[in-house]
């Protein structure tokens, strides 16, 4: 197994990630494949795991809707064998997908028999994300069973930022480190004093932040085609993902600070005004 | 280049941002604390007596807040303190709400009571001795 950056010292196998939120919709799924697809790129062979039962989406944002024979519920439940239902991803030889069953519901898995799963996976892959579904049920501690740390994803918004701070407390009391995504942040916003900045939320959560991602139309496009925004090279928000799969596996890369601003904004704070 | 003019007039509370940070602290220590908000309402009374023992303080800035610093929460309370209850004159009228008479004398005997009773509840050392100011 190549590795492209030598981060030198050896890195212990199967480390299990889980990135959740508490809110619905605040970028989980993007963040699990963007964060497979870069470690992928970074020569760390990844296993991305669909936890939402019932509504399956990583396969969709992957783009390998069409290649599901046998999903995490098989595994579960020893109708397969869990080399059998793990999807090769299109664009990189070092990511995999484990789905989700689509008709089921979350209480057909128990969070043992998750973590049994997970458990058969660990030696062969250096990450393996968690895709968990919102919310704090069952879906949830499923998706927590077996964690190593965490990603809790948030935007800039009320509602989220409390959600996420109820999870932040879950996490902590199941003693799993989470670590703190910033989404669809828009300076324009902030700079208006119309959405809190990356300093508010790191103060109101209180948790080590591990990355920003600006809003970006790139990322809904990518979405459409099915490839992660990572293997978009233009793409800002595909360059924060490649960041944030930089700061797990431990390279020291500061978070970037508000992008400068406009030549008419530098003069006009010069005279003053 | 106008809109930043406009903010430096009206000191830049223009945005909506200040108003979501506010809202978001009057919710999160209510969640924190996992305490109704009667009772919470209770709790910031009870703190604030026991505070007015010692210290006479300003209440409209008095508040408790909850912060998480890395992996531990905090109950922070904000006490604005005018004077130390100790250095008010004697027979000098004073400003907090006690609920005993306006004996000065009485209020240092119960705070000396009060204080042995904490350190003792404790296991605390007990402070060095003080002379009556």
């Amino acid at each position: 197994m190549s590795s492209m950056n030598g981060n030198g010292g050896p890195k212990k196998m199967g480390e299990i990630i889980v990135i959740t939120s508490g809110k619905g919709g605040v970028g989980k799924t993007t963040t699990t494949a963007s964060l497979g697809a870069a470690l992928s790129l970074k020569g760390k062979r990844t296993l991305v795991v669909d936890a939402d039962i019932g509504l399956r989406n990583l396969d969709v944002i992957l783009g390998l809707e069409n290649r599901i024979v046998y999903n995490l519920v098989d595994v579960a439940k020893n109708i397969c064998k869990p080399s059998q239902a793990i999807i090769k991803s299109k664009k990189s030889n070092n990511l995999f997908l484990l789905p989700a069953s689509q008709t089921d519901d979350k209480d057909v898995v128990t969070e043992q028999e998750v973590k049994s799963v997970l458990d058969q996976y660990r030696r062969e892959f250096h990450y393996i994300l968690v895709d968990s579904p919102a919310g704090i049920e069952q879906g949830f501690r499923n998706a927590c069973s077996g964690a190593d740390s965490a990603v809790i994803v948030t935007t800039p918004e009320v509602s989220a930022i409390r959600d996420a701070d109820r999870v932040i407390g879950l996490l902590t009391a199941k003693s799993i480190e989470p670590r703190l995504v910033i989404n669809r942040i828009d300076y324009d916003m902030v700079r208006k004093g119309d959405m809190l900045s990356v300093k508010d939320v790191q103060d109101i959560l209180g948790i080590e932040t591990i990355g920003v991602i600006e809003r970006d139309d790139a990322i809904i496009v990518a979405a459409n085609n099915g490839e992660p925004v990572v293997y978009n090279q233009k793409s800002k928000a595909g360059q924060s993902f490649s960041d944030i799969a930089g700061r797990i596996c431990g390279e020291i890369i500061p978070l970037s600070s508000e992008p400068p601003r406009g030549i008419w904004e530098k003069i006009s704070r010069r005279l003053g005004v | 280049m106008f809109k930043t003019l406009r903010d430096k007039i009206f000191g830049g509370n223009w945005g909506s941002k200040n108003q979501a940070k506010n809202r978001l602290q009057f919710v999160l220590v209510q969640d924190r604390a996992g305490l109704k908000s009667d009772e919470l309402a209770r709790f910031k009374r009870e703190i604030m007596t026991v505070v007015q023992k010692y210290f006479v303080i300003d209440e409209k800035g008095f508040d408790i807040s909850y912060k998480r610093i890395s992996d531990t929460t905090t109950l922070l309370i904000n006490s604005p303190i005018l004077v130390r209850r100790q250095d008010v004159p004697k027979g000098a009228a004073v400003g907090a709400k006690n609920n005993s008479n306006n004996n000065p004398n009485k209020n240092n005997n119960q705070a000396r009571e009060d204080r042995k009773a904490i350190n003792a509840a404790d296991d605390v050392k007990s402070a060095e001795p003080k002379t009556s100011s």
